[in-house]
């Protein structure tokens, strides 16, 4: 190649990073801003469907209780916050989406049933929800990176510190108030029900409490229609503490 | 092990690149701002996972990179900016007089090439890196870096010659 065309070359290749050269630069203006109870933000941005069952079980934040209700709620969520393992077992309408968590609420979407792990092992947590769908959809957090599995084949994996975020919302420390409109309150027999409308009042969730061995039971999230027709967005099926549930289910093997 | 003084110290040293890496690759600023507050509000909130990471400034342009490609694959933004073809450009267009023109030729030639190149050249041009820097972000050779760097500009050379625009 002659030392011409070599020249020409060059200034070619100069040309294209010229092109590519940003003249134009934003100033960087961003001041970092520290988060105040901004936790329910951050689950939204990991993981929608396991962030709207926590908050879920933990609308009972309201200091109208009456002192047993208080005492009821708050040891309930306090035993979950404290417990080294939770299961819960629930049910969504929801529609899948190409986000982590595999499925997103949607009123017009289908039921699709789930199971959410979070395990406390030695101050490290791991979180896990089953799909119980065709595919077999798992997605796993722990700690350092989301997996997503299918069949118990790993087709997903990327970076992601999501860790502790949903055990913190059952400190009911976190839970910010601006989230909790009125609850209504109800004792009936051996039970408290707590119902508290949430997101323009077109979301009503539902808590159940026994009052005997201060446990959190039941848990769901109603839509309200405008023909006064409902939709329940999410229910728990089961919730358990402390059970046995092995580690190796939050490994990628 | 790394501190909480330390952590916070390498993201204020790389916010200024990590923000111009974010504007080239999102265009909205408000999206650009999530990302970078994002990045602050993870390290706060998982301070013990951070002070375990050798490479912080390899995580932290993964974890910005990572957020970028989850909005943009949310985001409508994503159709025009995968054209990777130069069909209907002009000599003219090539010259931005803004920033928004600007993003869109910068994205429509880096979008030809295989990500490892793009990537490279961002952090190259965008973010004002040293080669070595680059290598020790992406956990490569120095050689691979600069070979990346080359090679990419070199195919979009080749493409811009056979549309004449060069």
């Amino acid at each position: 190649m002659s030392t011409e065309k070599l020249n020409n070359e060059d200034q070619d290749f100069n040309k294209v990073e010229e092109m590519l050269t940003p003249r134009f630069r934003r100033e960087m203006k961003i001041t970092f801003k520290t988060p105040k109870n901004n936790l329910k933000k951050i689950l939204w941005t990991f993981s929608g469907v396991a962030a709207m069952l926590v908050i879920v079980l933990t609308i009972t934040f309201k200091s109208n209780f009456t002192v047993s209700a208080s005492d009821v709620i708050n040891t309930a969520l306090d035993n979950i916050y404290r417990a080294k393992n939770i299961q819960i077992e629930f049910e969504i309408l929801g529609s899948k989406t190409n986000q982590d968590e595999i499925y997103k609420p949607n009123n017009n979407g289908e039921r699709i049933r789930g199971t959410l792990y979070i395990i406390n092992d030695n101050n490290k947590i791991f979180n896990r929800i089953d799909w119980h769908d065709n595919e077999n959809n798992s997605i796993i957090y722990n700690g350092t990176d989301y997996i997503h599995l299918k069949n118990g084949v790993v087709v997903g994996k990327h970076p992601s510190l999501f860790s502790k975020e949903l055990l913190l919302l059952f400190n009911l420390d976190n839970i910010d108030n601006n989230i909790l409109n009125e609850a209504d309150i109800e004792t009936r027999d051996n039970l408290i029900k707590v119902n508290l409308k949430g997101n323009k009042n077109q979301i009503i969730y539902n808590g159940e409490f026994l009052i005997t061995n201060k446990q959190l039971v039941k848990a769901s999230a109603v839509l309200m229609g405008t023909d006064n027709q409902v939709d329940t967005l999410l229910k728990t099926l089961s919730i358990e503490t402390n059970i046995d549930i092995p580690l190796n289910l939050f490994v990628d093997l | 092990m790394t501190n909480k003084i330390n952590i916070l110290q390498t993201l204020e040293a790389e916010k200024d690149k990590l923000f111009q890496y974010a504007n080239y690759r999102l265009n909205n600023i408000k999206d650009v701002e999530d990302v970078l507050q994002n990045l602050y509000v993870k390290i706060l909130t998982n301070k013990h996972i951070f002070t375990n990471i050798s490479n912080l400034r390899a995580y932290f342009y993964r974890m910005v990179s990572n957020d970028c490609n989850d909005i943009l694959r949310e985001s409508i933004k994503m159709n025009t900016m995968s054209i990777d073809s130069l069909t209907n450009t002009d000599i003219e267009s090539l010259q931005p007089e803004n920033f928004d023109e600007e993003f869109i030729i910068i994205n429509r030639l880096l979008n030809m090439l295989p990500i490892e190149q793009s990537e490279t050249i961002r952090y190259r041009l965008h973010c004002d890196l040293a080669f070595q820097e680059i290598a020790d972000i992406m956990e490569v050779p120095l050689s691979t870096a600069k070979a990346r760097y080359r090679y990419g500009i070199e195919k979009i050379k080749t493409n811009l010659k056979k549309e004449n625009l060069l």
